[in-house]
């Protein structure tokens, strides 16, 4: 680790900074969730998992999409910055890919009547996590260069399921509402606070668990060095 | 089919590869032995799952293309309105709701959690191995 590197790791004053920020536009949001905004029309109360889902949704792609460019860069320099980029990437994309996945059902229950339906961005999302776990799976351990590199190749399969899942619902058909689509209509004026709360909490929050990850696999990385150094003295 | 075949093969080849690892100065692949083709063997099976996932996606596909022909296009939500005043569920919304928030704040605390064991598994690996570090090179 570079001496520049780890200073802008350590920074801790930041780090408490953007501590500070993500609790505090958490609890300003589930306020506004819970005490401001309406239910809805057909979803009832149910509706407010909508406010959490969506930016997890979002959080998921950050992740992921980090994964996919640390693991191909990674690949092209064997800078193990990179690596570390890319194992954080999709440990975070699969923490909230699995939000995604499990709110997306409760709501499903009360929507179509079912927890799981074989809509096509549910299940596009539920193969993306596969992918991504696979690559955990692989990299769990003391991997080798080999896992190391099937692993960023994986990562970067896993890259074309993303706007996969995106543009799923307006390709083709499906259950999953289109509210923030082009075609769709949007949410009430009262409801869009708490949306923007939720895209606001989840992005520091990704920020926040990106860099804490990235410093505990940079610190793994450090460790693997010396222990390699003392059995080669 | 035959690339399909090939692509699989191609897998399967990387998957039960041994990598040779530099221990104590000596080739060896017997860390390698077990635990990486269990974690092979478990990534395989991910990937095998998660095509046998898009087989009922094809299917559901096929049928939801023949149902558009008889439903309106737009069956799905495309808007969500306020509702005024008092809500009526059918479906109690409420235990949906808190499970939904209790899951969500359950998982990312639990990986906070994961993420400071870890660092501080780290720190107390990292002062050990410093320590031998320094005893070596004085000895």
């Amino acid at each position: 680790m570079s001496a520049g590197e780890k200073k802008a790791l350590n920074l801790a004053w930041l780090w408490t900074v953007l501590f500070a920020l993500t609790t505090t536009s958490f609890l300003l949001t589930l306020y506004h969730i819970f005490f401001i905004a309406p239910a809805e029309l057909q979803m009832g109360i149910v509706f407010k998992i909508f406010f959490f889902h969506v930016p997890s949704a979002l959080a998921m792609y950050v992740g992921f999409g980090l994964a996919g460019l640390g693991s191909a860069v990674y690949l092209k320099t064997k800078k193990p910055f990179w690596d570390a980029l890319a194992i954080s990437g999709a440990e975070v994309g699969t923490l909230f890919c699995i939000i995604v996945l499990v709110t997306g059902p409760l709501w499903g229950r009360k929507a179509w009547g079912h927890y799981w339906v074989w809509d096509p961005r549910l299940t596009s999302t539920m193969l993306t996590a596969m992918i991504y776990l696979s690559f955990l799976a692989l990299r769990s351990g003391s991997p080798g260069a080999a896992e190391k590199r099937f692993a960023a190749a994986l990562a970067i399969i896993g890259l074309p399921m993303l706007p996969l899942i995106h543009y799923s619902v307006q390709r083709w058909a499906g259950q999953h509402p289109t509210v923030l689509t082009e075609e769709g209509g949007g949410i009430s004026a009262e409801m869009v606070p708490s949306l923007l709360g939720g895209f606001t909490s989840f992005s520091l929050l990704v920020v926040w668990l990106l860099w804490a990850r990235i410093r505990v696999e940079r610190q793994r990385q450090e460790i693997d060095s010396l222990d390699l150094e003392l059995a080669g003295s | 089919m035959p690339s399909i075949y090939n692509t699989l093969l191609q897998l399967g080849r990387i998957c039960v590869r041994k990598t040779p690892t530099i221990q104590n100065g000596k080739k060896s692949t017997d860390r390698y032995a077990a635990q990486p083709i269990m974690k092979r063997f478990l990534s395989g099976s991910l990937l095998a799952l998660s095509l046998f996932a898009l087989a009922p996606a094809v299917s559901a596909q096929d049928s939801e293309e023949s149902a558009e022909e008889q439903t309106p296009e737009n069956s799905r939500s495309a808007e969500f309105r306020a509702v005024d005043g008092s809500v009526e569920e059918d479906v109690p919304g409420g235990p949906l709701l808190i499970g939904a928030y209790m899951a969500a704040f359950a998982l990312m605390l639990g990986f906070v959690w994961r993420l400071g064991s870890l660092h501080q598994k780290n720190q107390r690996e990292l002062e050990a191995l410093r320590r031998e570090f320094n005893a070596q090179s004085d000895a």
